[in-house]
């Protein structure tokens, strides 16, 4: 009696085993999706699942990863941020830029940062103070944005970035690139945060209920100042190292890293008001989105067939994270 | 519901339209004291004429947000359009493509939003990638020319006045009457105030949102087919600025961006502005670059007047 | 075989002698595993007023939305004027005659009042278009038939609460419905709404609709209705004829306990010897036209009385905030408030429970640790570790007997008792010296009613004293130990609990003044 009990007690606790593993499946799209491309490039290409391939494909991935940190934290607290784009293209011309080019390494580094942060201070503004539509409000600071490019860079940029830029864009650590680092310390800042620190519970449970959070003291207005300053400052970042890969100065750089951000959030479980994916989740959907490019390009299908692809991946995420919410 | 001047409901909708039309004016007085000739009958006729497609798209928009939606996939949908009219196949055959692929694309806008209750934002921004994937692959390059009637159409004057001019007139006036005197148009803003108590009440919620959608998507055919017929060829990547301005004339127009409150009148004013603005700038010698970055500042200015109950999309 | 012919036969028999206009026979409906209504049978005849009496979670609304056509029975019959329907949505219900005014309103705030009256079946002219001006003509002609003066093209976000419900029945008359389903509509009236309302059904009643009265205010049921059926735990208990029954049989059949039972004893301290925590002085406020006054004292459980809307809400959320006043000084713990913000309020030492709880208190896809942690919170540098607080959840979940899966199951699984205590205990975690609890049992089963207030008397024994404000005035004559009377946004006066009647509170707050 007691032992078929308990023997009852453990099916019951591998079945709710599978069932959670099933449920991650459904919460967090990524994984099951990363799994399939490595089974399937196994097929397709070999070639792609070699070590030099891989490491490729974690060096590319980097600014649309690092873009897709700072995308979440506006998205768990029911925000968005469409000026990453602008900022990362404004950051390129000012990178490529005589009096950043030519001026010292620190410079390179903290203008970006500043800026992106900057971009997303006045974002919060307009976002939750004056309580504006935050996708129009971040998309006409994307025009604004892209638009000071051309002024900066008066329509024909190029030139030469610091050589500092470069090098953390393209340098390796040993096997690893050095780029790849400052990724896992972004996310692992990020994903200590929201797991543990204040701020992170305040963001959460701002995307959660901003009424409640209101009338239970939290500070809602500092929270989303900080979600999209992060995600501004991430953002400038992530326009450094993009810069670093190309060299110089061009037009629109980081474009496509909007939806693409969009795309890597909602891969890994989180969506408007928060999910359960966190950090790691992101992680493995920015992964998944580079790699599919790369087998994509490797098999030589068209770029436009990509964004065939790869707005079919965002529809059937968000559809997946619809159904689960429900 | 903090922009409410009348308590009136049919009187709060025209109402909300007001600010739009005054500083539509306003540039207007502007540019006529500064540029002697910016008010030639010429310049006059060429704007409108210009701002033919904008219109026919910002239509479709104004329903969908009405309904408390986003349709980011409008742009795509012109450029897909233009594609498919220089495909260079029976006039006929490409005129039904392009109307089809648009249905299929609202429809698809629709069953994703309505029946999989995916975000506006996230299912109209996947059809606008899926989409302008397909105008590429349609017509990876700018050219090919459009069937010789939609040409002639461009060309053609009534009274001396471009036909697209008469087009977008009958447009708008076809769509505020469906706002404004029909069920459907009464039941948009229902459902556009609360989905669910629309629906309690009697509205078949769900298909009037799905109808917004494959209206918009039909609309930026309209639109599309309109611009074909004035560039004379095709361009994949023509429509990408028509996302960002239909909603900013809608916005600018006075339409709640939460849905539920807004008018057709408020449209027109809206892509008046944006219109008046970007002919003005250029009399005045602004760069585009700089124009680029006033109308960014625009559309934060007029969504910045919604202020809502809780910050968010 | 035989056996059913026969009772078919009776029931046909009886259908015809007594006539029900509606009846629900042996309805099951089941959502996923959860059985909502088990077997509920019911009769509406015309001309009468049919209360559906019940704890929450007892299916009345469930029975209701299934009458009007909003959820389809998993099993059972529903008959209409004899025949067997079986309505595919609300509307098909509308249509055949049935008239519901949820619990929650359904004007569109966005649309006119004639637009709604209409909505749905706005009549056309021959070009197809809205006919407005019939429209605007029919809905007047409408709302005067029901003593409303109201502007048919007004805006319905413009409206008064009570208004909006006018309007919802309006709708039901326009549409010469036979039944009229009333979802608790007193839950959001005053007094003096709740009266014409009351009219209004006698009036509909009188020309022979049939009315169904869901409410657990038993005064009401037994002031406006002849039949009383009764559900619990999603199946029928019984029907009793309004005359006749005493309000304990009808709550022990609702509950099998009886009413006193639910509040704890008062408080032994005595009175005179309690300081003072709270003291309103002189104060006017937005919304509040003044002048405020009273006190709370350690130990006491204070009441605010008074007709829905009379400056409860805004004297709750003029402490705890610490609004800007246009005069007089609020006091706390002796010296006056400095706060502006809810924050400010909770690092004073205050907890506010809010009156809607889904809307301002629960983050409903958290879990239930993180919603009670959330308390803890305030006032931290966001850059600190957040506090984890495990032992301290699980002892208040264990002491307020949550019931739940695991305490990271999202709060929104849970019923309205177990949200409030989870509610309460984000405040229980904290060190609070003063508790306001809005509404402290609205949506909660009688069960966890009587848990709730012996907490409330709990902590204010131990010299937490509580403000509450309630819809329901037999709560606060049971639950607190002095009532402050409000009337227009003014104290009138305070009384003893212990001494107060209804009728004495109600007089005091109609007419101003302390009997």
């Amino acid at each position: 009696m007691t032992a078929g009990m308990a023997s009852e007690g453990r099916t019951s606790s591998l079945v709710q085993g599978l069932r959670s593993l099933a449920l991650t499946a459904v919460s967090v799209p990524a994984y099951p999706a990363l799994a399939g491309l490595l089974v399937a490039s196994a097929f397709l290409q070999p070639k792609a699942l070699t070590l030099p391939f891989l490491l490729i494909v974690l060096r590319q991935a980097v600014p649309l990863g690092l873009v897709a940190i700072g995308q979440s934290l506006t998205m768990i607290g029911r925000s968005i941020d469409l000026s990453v784009g602008g900022v990362i293209a404004l950051v390129n011309v000012l990178l490529a830029h005589r009096m950043f080019a030519t001026g010292a390494p620190w410079m390179s580094f903290v203008m970006p940062l500043a800026l992106g942060a900057a971009v997303g201070a006045v974002n919060a503004l307009f976002i939750a103070r004056l309580r504006a539509s935050a996708v129009i409000i971040t998309l006409g600071m994307s025009i604004v944005l892209v638009g000071l490019s051309y002024v900066v860079s008066g329509g024909a940029p190029g030139g030469q970035v610091n050589a500092a830029v470069r090098w953390i864009a393209t340098g390796r650590l040993g096997l690893f690139p050095i780029a790849a680092f400052v990724w896992a310390g972004v996310a692992l800042l990020v994903g200590l945060t929201l797991a543990r620190l204040v701020i992170g519970r305040e963001l959460q449970a701002l995307g959660a209920n901003y009424f409640a959070a209101r009338l239970g003291g939290l500070p809602v207005g500092k929270t989303l100042l900080v979600a999209h300053v992060a995600s501004g400052a991430i953002a400038g970042a992530a326009g450094i190292v993009l810069t670093g890969y190309i060299g110089t100065g061009t037009l629109n750089l980081g474009n496509e890293l909007v939806l693409a951000s969009l795309a890597a959030v909602v891969l890994g479980g989180t969506s408007f008001g928060g999910g359960r994916g966190g950090v790691l989740g992101i992680v493995a959907g920015a992964l998944v989105i580079t790699y599919l490019a790369n087998l994509l390009r490797g098999m030589g299908v068209a770029q436009p067939f990509q964004l065939v692809i790869q707005g079919l991946i965002v529809a059937g995420a968000a559809g997946l994270a619809a159904h689960r919410s429900r | 519901m903090s922009i409410l001047t009348s308590a009136h409901a049919r009187q709060a909708r025209r109402r909300s339209a007001l600010p739009a039309v005054a500083l539509a004016v306003l540039i207007a007085a502007g540019l006529a004291f500064t540029t002697p000739g910016a008010f030639s009958a010429q310049n006059i006729v060429n704007l409108l004429n210009q701002q033919s497609s904008v219109m026919a798209v910002t239509l479709g928009q104004t329903l969908v947000i009405l309904a408390g939606g986003f349709d980011l996939s409008v742009g795509s949908v012109v450029s897909l359009t233009t594609a498919i009219l220089s495909l260079e196949i029976h006039p006929l055959g490409a005129f039904a493509l392009a109307l089809v692929a648009a249905f299929l694309v609202g429809l698809a806008n629709a069953v994703g939003i309505v029946r999989f209750r995916i975000h506006p934002i996230l299912m109209t921004i996947s059809t606008m990638t899926i989409v302008q994937g397909a105008a590429l692959l349609l017509r990876p390059i700018p050219g090919g020319t459009v069937p010789a009637g939609l040409v002639a159409y461009a060309n053609g004057t009534l009274f001396g006045l471009p036909l697209p001019i008469y087009a977008m007139v009958v447009l708008v006036l076809l769509t505020s009457l469906l706002l404004g005197g029909t069920r459907f148009g009464l039941h948009v803003y229902a459902v556009g105030g609360s989905p669910e108590n629309a629906a309690l009440g009697g509205v078949r919620a769900a298909r009037v949102v799905g109808a917004c959608y494959v209206l918009s998507a039909l609309f930026a055919c309209l639109g599309g087919i309109n611009l074909a017929a004035r560039i004379a060829s095709g361009d994949p990547l023509v429509g990408a600025s028509f996302a960002i301005d239909s909603v900013a004339a809608t916005a600018l127009g006075g339409t709640l961006l939460s849905g539920g409150m807004g008018s057709i009148g408020g449209s027109v004013a809206g892509v008046a502005v944006l219109a008046l603005l970007a002919n003005g700038l250029n009399f005045w010698n602004v760069s585009t670059h700089f124009q680029m970055l006033i109308k960014g500042a625009l559309l934060i200015a007029a969504v910045s007047a919604h202020r809502r109950a809780a910050p968010g999309l | 075989m035989m056996m059913s012919e026969r009772r078919s036969a009776t029931r046909l028999s009886q259908s015809r002698t007594m006539a029900p206009l509606l009846e629900a026979v042996d309805i099951h409906k089941s959502f996923g595993s959860v059985a909502a209504l088990v077997g509920v049978s019911l009769a509406l005849k015309a001309g009468s007023v049919h209360a559906v009496l019940g704890e929450n979670g007892a299916g009345k609304s469930t029975l209701m939305k299934t009458i009007a056509g909003v959820h389809a029975p998993t099993s059972g019959t529903l008959r209409f004027k004899g025949e067997a329907v079986a309505w595919r949505d609300a509307e098909a219900a509308n249509e055949a005659g049935v008239s519901t005014i949820f619990q929650e309103f359904i004007l569109l705030p966005n649309l006119s009042v004639a637009e709604n009256l209409f909505l749905g079946r706005e009549p056309r002219t021959r070009l197809g278009l809205v006919d407005r001006r019939a429209m605007i003509a029919e809905s007047r002609l409408a709302l005067e038939r029901l003593g409303l003066a109201l502007d048919p093209e007004r805006l319905a976000g413009t409206l008064g609460v009570a208004e909006q419900q006018m309007v919802e029945i309006a709708k039901g008359v326009m549409r010469d419905a036979d039944i009229f389903v009333f979802d608790e509509p007193t839950a959001a009236l005053g007094d003096r709404e709740a009266e014409r309302l009351f009219a209004l059904i006698r009036e509909l009643q009188a020309n022979g609709k049939g009315i169904l009265y869901v409410s657990h205010r038993l005064p009401e049921i037994f002031a406006l209705c002849d039949t009383v059926t009764v559900l619990k735990d999603g199946r029928y208990v019984d029907t009793f004829a309004t005359e006749g029954a005493t309000s304990d049989a009808l709550v022990a059949a609702m509950v099998g306990r009886k009413l006193e039972q639910l509040y704890p004893p008062r408080s032994a301290h005595a009175a005179d010897r309690q300081s003072d925590v709270v003291a309103f002085e002189g104060v006017k406020a937005p919304g509040l036209a003044g002048p405020v006054d009273f006190t709370v004292r350690s130990h006491e459980i204070v009441g605010l009385a008074g007709l829905e809307g009379h400056g409860q809400i805004e004297i709750t959320r003029a402490l705890f905030e610490g609004w800007r006043l246009d005069a007089g000084t609020i006091r706390f713990a002796g010296a006056p408030i400095r706060h502006d913000d809810a924050a400010g309020g909770i690092a004073a030492g205050i907890g506010l429970v809010p009156e809607d709880r889904k809307r301002e208190g629960l983050y409903l896809s958290l879990g239930v640790d993180r919603n009670i942690a959330a308390g803890l919170l305030p006032g931290l540098s966001g850059a600190r570790l957040a506090p984890q607080a495990r032992a301290g959840v699980a002892e208040q979940i264990r002491r307020l007997r949550i019931r739940l899966r695991d305490p990271s199951q999202p709060i929104g699984d849970l019923s309205g008792g177990n949200q409030q205590k989870a509610l309460l205990a984000r405040w229980l975690l904290r060190d609070i010296r003063l508790l306001i609890c809005e509404e402290p049992t609205r949506g909660v089963d009688i069960g966890a009613k009587a848990e709730i207030y012996a907490l409330l008397r709990e902590l204010a024994d131990r010299g937490i004293p509580v403000l509450v404000t309630s819809r329901e005035l037999p709560e606060l004559i049971g639950l607190c130990d002095r009532l402050v009377i409000l009337r227009d946004g003014a104290t009138v006066g305070s009384m003893p609990a212990a001494e107060a009647t209804e009728d004495k509170v109600m007089r005091a707050a109609i007419y101003g003044e302390l009997g």
